[in-house]
Parts: structure tokens; C-alpha cells; sequence
């Protein structure tokens, strides 16, 4: 009964008809390119087209054209967009090896980096336009808000700077015939984020003005710094984190991108082996958001920061719906979380290889609003929903949920039909009859 | 009403005679561990959980309706103490009229048995007694003041048994301890227990609101010295003295726990000595209480939930070290009270009713004994010593208690031979004294042959 609104009005009948019907394959029927999960009720989109397509990491801001089109990459560094309401695909960049930072918050350009240098692609007219060079031994990881300034660090002595939207060289099929993704190795990675923390390298934070090329540096460190992400609406505030094994490190940080502030910590932890990590920024700028374990593996929340007023809100979830990410609606009254592997991930959540959707639900204060509890956390429940069955996702492959603009789409990336693809569910439940 | 006697009724002696033979015995069937009825007399309540129970010979102090008995938790055998003849007793009036402060000042009121001489220590009237379990004699141990414009009552004990610890809440009729709803007495045919009454949440928070001004007071009870710690217009209550420090004082901020810091310490040796806040919340919600010492006295242990019905722990803290640990538990775990073990090995809890209880756990309603466990700490430079330690629980169940009705609250202890848990409950219909042995019923003979102790309750006497 309620039809898609904003996003893909038309789009079953264009893409089933015209799209797959008419060309059957011959040696296997085609999967349908929207269909609705039969164990949520969901009604779920294929964005991409081609095989091997990725939306980008979930801190990462991809939209454009007033948040009508998508942005997400193609193997071997190329850049396509979506029109979220026609699936129509347009291939914007194909000269392969960018590395896509984001889209910016100002102009919708498609900021990239290849090479030594950061470009900015107009996603009109698909030109490239080369920004500035990237400081020797830096790297470039976020653009603030009004498009002035990157951030990044400098660190002499690293080996491999490893950008956060890996350049995927050719696809491996698994046993279970999905394709894999990037962490195809818990323990891998977990000895080299030992190694490259416990090296204690010399670490600059800097912001480089994308009009002069003049760099302003932040603060020096010998702390392993990754994860900036500038507010997404206050040009100087810039977040970043002390990378490491979460209980090794106090992780998340604030700084005043002006050359002469200190950095503030943004959740002291008060246990042994709590910890906050893979934060991100609320779409209006007021808040942080974190996944946060007290301690890991057994008590689980979404905390959050007010960047405005102090103000703390930490959100619970149910026993087995942590998921590797989590991420916030643009009017911040939903949440999202993209699963997890009892195999792989610590919290070893029972059934939790769904999509899922969170409703905060307040715990109503009975205490009187004295001085001291203002300066209390607020507790929230989240009451969750299930949206697509992960069953078939191979973890090594991170979904990275975001919502659409309008906030009724959830976007992510998924290998559950095979070939890594780019993916939307309906927030909403689908009607019952298709 | 009943005319109150500490004469209990010959036949309850009647069981000293035959070595392990208990009211009733029988193997809980769906936890494997055998359970004993140790009182006879319906009404009969084992004391509350932060209340020292056992003499020096590990016997186990309850309360019938007619006054204190011991019994040997291993053989059953009860023995009841008389209510000693004592100078000070104010001329009883007519008990059957006696209602309120004249009933309450009346009565004797059991405080916890001494740790030094196991000694029973009570209050009746202005007077602190002390009666000698095993010869029955009795001797007044202090006198409390009666010039300070409200009755003083004295909660706890010291370690050494030099002090007695209370408050004095100036311009309340009556003093603090027991509180009996009308009707809600042991003796009376249809009791159930009386702790969990429906306008309990209500009187809290009168009576938080009120802010009566009270004081804290120690007496000493060789010298006769009277002390004050403190005044205030906090509500106090649940003093403890730690079980090994003689000038320790643990006490709490009562009223609704969301509304309060409640668990505090204070030195009783240290004049100008100020209270310590033991546990501070950082949590609109959040709630602590139900705090209890270790037996050793390093650690002190309380009912942490971070909010309210949301996340269970059960928090300590180490009052040499400042270190603390913190137990998670799950919601079906959660428990009224906790208890943990003489040698600090073990914890105990006497779970919670969906309806009557803060946790709501649809599977509550066990007795627990929890084996904790530290989470694998990946000690590291950032792991700092200023860290809260984390721990679980991993829970085994003693006793179903579906049939137990939370309007009374089982509060486990264990008993000093580490061998039993011991509780009271209406399962079975009427308040009684339970124990549970920790060690499970495993072999096949105790399990297939019919054990000559095992008796359900109700069956006949032999």
C-alpha cells in the first residue's frame, strides 16, 4: 500500500521488466533486482549494477546532487553514481586508482586522492580538479564542512599508509561462494594493529587550506592517529581517534582545527577492558556517536556525546544485536546497526547476522532534577527491528549501514547474493501484498 | 493476639533428640542440590542478609513468633533462647492492646550475634543486651541516651564488640528496625512475610522527603561512652561495622535509590572524621544498594544497576586498596540480595519475581549460588590500576522458587562450614527456615535410592 516515495518509485517495473525479464540468462534465472525479505518483511533494492561494487565506509558522507545521487566505488578505483530514485547508473570516473574520501557537504564534489595528490571531481561534469599535493610521508583523510580544509596526518618512518577505502585489486570467490572483502583475517589484522601501535611513531595531525596549500599543524604525538572525520557542520571541529586495540587506547578526540587547541578526550573509559570505538558524527553536527562495550563483549551500548552542551546520552541495545557498526538517521530519532559473525567478532552475538533498525526508547527519570544529575548520563533503551537476513553475508566484508538523505533508506554493502554489491532496505515495512 | 513469650513450645524440642533429622528433606528436582526445612514452627525467619546469624560454634540464630532459637544447621536441632528477665524491661502493659511505639519499644529486637564472642546481641527498650548462646546468660552491655528528643536504635556491632552503632531521628514517635504492616505478623495464620508491603514505595519517599534531623551515634560498650559521628537530615540506615575493622562504619542513605548516594563510610576512631561516598553515579537511574562486607572485611559488596532493570552488577569495593571489581550478571540472575561466601570464593543470590521485583526477569525465581569469573584483562600501559576490574558470574541454580512468593525475601547467607546456604521462604505455604546444600546431589545411589532423610514437606513426622 505505501509505495516508495522518494527513493525508486518506478523502480520495480524498471528494473524487473525492462531490465532482467527481457534477458533472461540461460544458464541461471536472474535474481530479481528488488525483492522483499521474507523473514523481515523489508523490502530491499540492488543499487549497483556490476559486480564488485562498494558503498563506502559508513563515516563516510556519499551523497550528492542535493542528496539525490550516491556515490560508491567500482573495482580498481573507479567512481559511480546512483540516482536513488531511478537506479540509473552514470559512471563519473574511470581512470581507476582514486580513493574516494567523501563527497563534500558544500558543493557535492567527489573528493579523491590518487597518487601524491587530492582532487575534486565535479559530479556534473565529471571533471577532475587537482587540489593540492599531499604532504611527503601524510596522508589526506577527511574535508570539513564548507570544503576549505583537509585533514591529515604525517608520519615519518610508516611503512604503508593503508587509506581507509582500500583500491580492491581482483576479487576472491570463498568456499561459500561470496565474494570476500577486506578483513579476510581477524587475526592479521589484530597482530599488525599490535605491531603499529606498540611502534610509538612520530605523528604529526595537521589541516591543509585547499585554496593556499598552507598547512596548519595540530599536535604531535607518538599516539598511532586515524579516523578524522570534520563536523559536518562546524568547519574547524575535527574528530579523530588513537587507532589500537580498543582497550589499549583512550580512542576518541575533539580538536579545535586552529593550530593552537588541545585535544579533548571524548569518553574516558573507567573499566578494564571497555571500550569506545567506530564513532561517528550526528547529521546536524550536535553530537558524537560511538559504539561503546563496559566491557567488551558483555554489556553493550550506542553512546553519545553532546559536542554542544557536555551533554551525555548512552543508548543499550539487547543482548545480541551488537553490530560492527552502527549509524544514526538524519533527524537522529533512529538507529542502525549492520550485524555481526559469532565467529568472528568478540561479542560472539548469538543470530545476529541481520540488518538492523533501533528505536531508542527513554528510561523515564524518577529522581528529582537536582545539580547532580544534571550532570548525569541519560540511559535509553533501543528496541530493535530486523530489516534483511545477513545468513549468507561473509563478515569479512563489513556492511557499513547509512540512511539515505530522506531517512528512509538504509544503504549497505553486502556479498549475501555472491559478488559484492551495493544494497538499500526500506525503513518502512513493505505492504503485504508486492 | 498472641501474649509475645521467648518460651517456644516443648514440642519444637522434640527434633533435638535424633542426629539429621529435619522437618523436612528432599533433592530439588530441578537443580540436583538437597534441601532441608530446619525451622517447625510456621512464621519462623532467618535473620536479613547483612545480619551476623552464627555463634561461634556455627550454629544459626532465627526468630519464631515467640522469641530466638539456634539451630544446627547440620542435625536440625533447635534450641530455644529465653527471653532474658532483665531489670531494665519496662513493666509490660496489656500486649493484646499494645500497638505502635509501645509494642516496638516492648519487644526485644535482635540486632546480629557478636563476631568476637558469638554472643546475641539485642535491644530492648534503651538497652543493649548480650546473651550468651550456649549458657543463656545474659548481661546489659550498654545504655543508650534518652535526652537527645528521639529514641535512640542501635543496628550494629562491631568487629572487637566495644561498640554499637546507631541513629537517633529526633521527632519521629518511633525508632528504626522492624516495621511490621498491620496484621502482617509471624504469628498470625495467614503470614506470608513482610517485606515486600504495597505502600513500601510510598512510606520511602514520605519519609525521604521528610528530612528529619537524626543523629549518628556510636556507644562504647566498656566505657559507656556515647559518641556523635554526625548529624544530618539524610535519612540513615543500614549500619554494619565491618566484620574485621573495629573503627569501620558502613551505612546508607535510604529512600528510593535513584534519588540518593547511598552507600557511605566513616571512620569511628577519627575525630571530625567525614563520611565517605562509596559508589558515585554517574547515570540518571542508575541505582546502588543492598551493600554487605566480606567476611574479611577487605571488600564491600553492593547491588549495582546501571540503570535501573536495564544492567545488573554486583559491585565491590576494597576499602584498603580502593580497588574494584564488578560482577556482571544477566537479568534472570538478578537477585534481592547477594551474599558472598566466608572464604570470598563464592556468591549467593535469592533472585527476583517478574512482578514484584525491579529486574522483571521472567526466569528469576531461584536460589543462586555464582561462581565468578574475571574477564581475561589484556593487561596493558592504558589498563590502569584506577580501572574499574570486570568480572561474570557463572550461575548454578540450589533451589526453584516458583512457588516462593516475593513478598518476602529469601536472604541467603551461607553458613561458616562453607557446606549450606540457608533462607527463609513461603514456599511451601508458610514462613519458614530453609537450607540448601552447596554441594550437588551427584551420585547415582543419592539420586535412585530413596535417601531415609528424604521427607516432603507435609509429610508426617516421625
Amino acid at each position: 500500500m505505501k509505495k516508495s516515495i522518494l527513493l525508486l518509485p518506478a523502480c520495480a517495473g524498471l528494473l524487473l521488466s525492462s531490465g532482467l525479464r527481457a534477458q533472461p540468462a540461460p544458464a541461471a534465472p536472474a535474481l530479481p533486482r528488488e525483492w522483499v525479505d521474507p523473514d523481515t518483511g523489508h523490502r530491499i533494492v540492488q543499487l549497483s549494477q556490476d559486480a564488485h561494487s562498494e558503498s563506502l565506509y559508513f563515516t563516510q558522507y556519499s551523497f550528492t546532487a542535493g542528496g539525490t545521487k550516491m556515490v560508491f566505488t567500482q573495482r580498481g578505483g573507479n567512481i559511480d553514481l546512483v540516482t536513488l530514485a531511478t537506479g540509473a547508473i552514470e559512471h563519473v570516473y574511470q581512470e581507476g586508482g582514486a580513493r574516494v574520501l567523501q563527497t563534500g557537504r558544500k558543493t557535492g564534489a567527489i573528493f579523491y586522492t590518487k597518487g601524491r595528490y587530492l582532487y575534486a571531481l565535479d559530479p556534473v561534469t565529471k571533471v577532475s580538479k587537482q587540489l593540492v599535493r599531499i604532504p611527503d610521508e601524510g596522508n589526506i583523510a577527511a574535508i570539513n564542512c564548507d570544503e576549505t580544509l583537509a585533514t591529515g596526518t604525517i608520519v615519518p618512518g610508516e611503512a604503508s599508509r593503508p587509506p581507509i577505502n582500500a583500491v580492491r585489486a581482483q576479487p576472491k570467490v570463498l568456499a561459500s561462494g561470496v565474494e570476500e572483502g577486506d578483513i579476510p583475517s581477524q587475526v592479521d589484522k589484530h597482530a599488525m594493529m599490535d605491531r603499529r601501535l606498540a611502534a610509538m611513531l612520530p605523528t604529526t595531525l595537521f589541516v591543509i587550506n585547499l585554496q593556499t596549500g598552507a598547512i596548519t599543524e595540530l599536535g604531535h604525538w607518538n599516539d598511532w592517529t586515524n579516523h578524522q572525520q570534520f563536523s559536518p557542520v562546524d568547519p574547524t571541529l575535527l574528530m579523530f581517534a588513537h587507532e589500537g586495540r580498543q582497550w589499549k587506547v583512550n580512542r576518541i578526540w575533539l580538536i579545535r582545527a586552529d593550530g593552537h587547541s588541545a585535544p579533548m578526550l571524548v569518553h574516558q573509559r573507567t573499566m578494564r577492558m571497555e571500550i569506545a570505538v567506530h564513532e561517528y558524527w550526528a547529521n546536524d553536527g550536535s553530537r558524537i556517536y560511538y559504539d561503546l562495550q563496559t566491557p567488551l563483549s558483555e554489556d553493550f551500548w550506542i553512546g553519545s556525546y553532546n559536542v554542544l552542551d557536555g551533554s551525555r546520552t548512552w543508548y543499550h541495545l539487547p543482548p545480541d544485536h551488537w553490530s560492527v557498526h552502527y549509524n544514526t538517521s538524519p533527524d537522529g530519532t533512529l538507529f542502525s546497526g549492520d550485524g555481526s559473525d559469532p565467529v568472528i567478532h568478540y561479542a560472539q552475538a548469538k543470530d545476529a547476522k541481520w540488518m538492523f533498525l533501533f528505536r531508542p526508547q527513554e528510561i523515564p527519570n524518577q529522581a528529582d532534577e537536582t545539580a547532580d544529575q544534571q550532570h548525569m548520563i541519560q540511559v535509553d533503551k533501543l528496541v530493535p527491528e530486523r530489516l534483511v537476513n545477513l545468513s549468507r553475508h561473509d563478515y569479512s566484508l563489513e556492511p557499513n549501514g547509512f540512511f539515505s538523505p530522506d531517512g528512509k533508506w538504509l544503504i549497505f554493502r553486502s556479498n549475501f547474493r555472491g559478488p559484492i554489491g551495493v544494497y538499500a532496505v526500506e525503513v518502512a515495512k513493505a505492504a503485504a501484498a508486492p | 493476639m498472641k501474649k509475645p513469650s521467648w518460651l517456644l513450645p516443648c514440642l519444637l524440642g522434640l527434633s533435638a533428640v535424633a542426629r539429621a533429622d529435619y522437618a523436612a528433606s528432599w533433592i530439588d528436582p530441578d537443580t540436583g542440590h538437597r534441601v532441608v526445612q530446619l525451622s517447625r514452627e510456621a512464621g519462623t525467619e532467618s535473620l536479613y542478609f547483612t545480619q551476623n546469624a552464627y555463634t561461634k560454634d556455627g550454629k544459626l540464630i532465627v526468630s519464631t513468633p515467640h522469641g530466638l532459637a539456634t539451630i544446627d544447621v547440620n542435625t536440625g536441632v533447635i534450641d530455644p533462647i529465653p527471653e532474658p528477665q532483665t531489670p531494665a524491661a519496662a513493666p509490660a502493659p496489656d500486649a493484646a492492646q499494645a500497638t505502635g511505639y509501645a509494642r516496638f519499644r516492648n519487644r526485644a529486637r535482635l540486632i546480629q550475634t557478636g563476631r568476637l564472642t558469638g554472643s546475641i546481641f539485642y535491644q530492648k527498650g534503651n538497652a543493649i543486651y548480650a546473651t550468651d548462646p550456649v549458657t543463656k546468660a545474659t548481661k546489659q552491655v550498654a545504655s543508650l541516651p534518652t535526652d537527645k528528643g528521639g529514641m535512640a536504635s542501635v543496628a550494629t556491632v562491631n568487629a572487637d564488640e566495644t561498640l554499637v552503632a546507631g541513629s537517633i531521628t529526633i521527632g519521629e514517635e518511633r525508632g528504626g528496625g522492624a516495621r511490621r504492616a498491620p496484621g502482617a505478623e509471624p504469628g498470625a495464620a495467614n503470614y506470608m512475610g513482610g517485606d515486600n508491603r504495597p505502600d513500601k514505595g510510598a512510606m520511602m519517599e514520605r519519609r525521604l522527603a521528610a528530612r528529619l534531623p537524626e543523629i549518628i551515634f556510636t556507644v562504647n560498650t566498656r566505657t559507656g561512652e556515647y559518641r556523635e559521628l554526625f548529624r544530618t537530615t539524610d535519612w540513615t540506615n543500614h549500619f554494619q561495622f565491618s566484620p574485621s575493622d573495629a573503627n569501620l562504619l558502613m551505612f546508607a542513605h535510604e529512600g528510593p535509590w535513584q534519588k540518593v548516594d547511598r552507600i557511605w563510610l566513616i571512620r569511628t576512631d577519627a575525630p571530625d572524621a567525614q563520611p565517605m561516598l562509596v559508589h558515585q553515579r554517574t547515570m540518571k537511574m542508575e541505582i546502588d544498594g543492598h551493600e554487605f562486607w566480606g567476611a574479611s572485611g577487605e571488600w564491600l559488596w553492593y547491588d549495582l544497576q546501571t540503570p535501573i532493570s536495564e544492567v545488573f552488577w554486583v559491585a565491590g569495593y576494597n576499602v584498603k586498596s580502593g580497588q574494584r571489581i564488578w560482577y556482571h550478571l544477566e537479568r534472570d540472575q538478578w537477585s534481592v540480595h547477594f551474599n558472598v561466601s566466608p572464604d570470598g570464593k563464592l556468591f549467593s543470590g535469592d533472585g527476583g519475581s517478574a512482578e514484584k521485583n525491579v529486574a522483571h526477569a521472567k526466569d528469576g525465581k531461584w536460589l543462586y549460588l555464582f561462581h565468578p569469573r574475571l574477564v581475561d584483562d589484556k593487561a596493558t600501559r592504558a589498563n590502569g590500576k584506577d580501572l574499574v576490574q570486570i568480572g561474570t558470574f557463572d550461575y548454578e541454580r540450589l533451589v526453584n522458587l516458583k512457588q516462593h512468593d516475593y513478598v518476602l525475601e529469601p536472604n541467603a547467607t551461607f553458613t561458616p562450614d562453607l557446606k549450606w546456604l540457608v533462607f527463609r521462604s513461603n514456599m511451601n505455604g508458610n514462613v519458614q527456615v530453609y537450607a540448601v546444600e552447596l554441594a550437588k546431589a551427584t551420585t547415582a545411589s543419592q539420586l535412585a535410592e530413596p535417601d531415609p532423610r528424604d521427607r516432603r514437606p507435609g509429610d508426617p513426622l516421625r
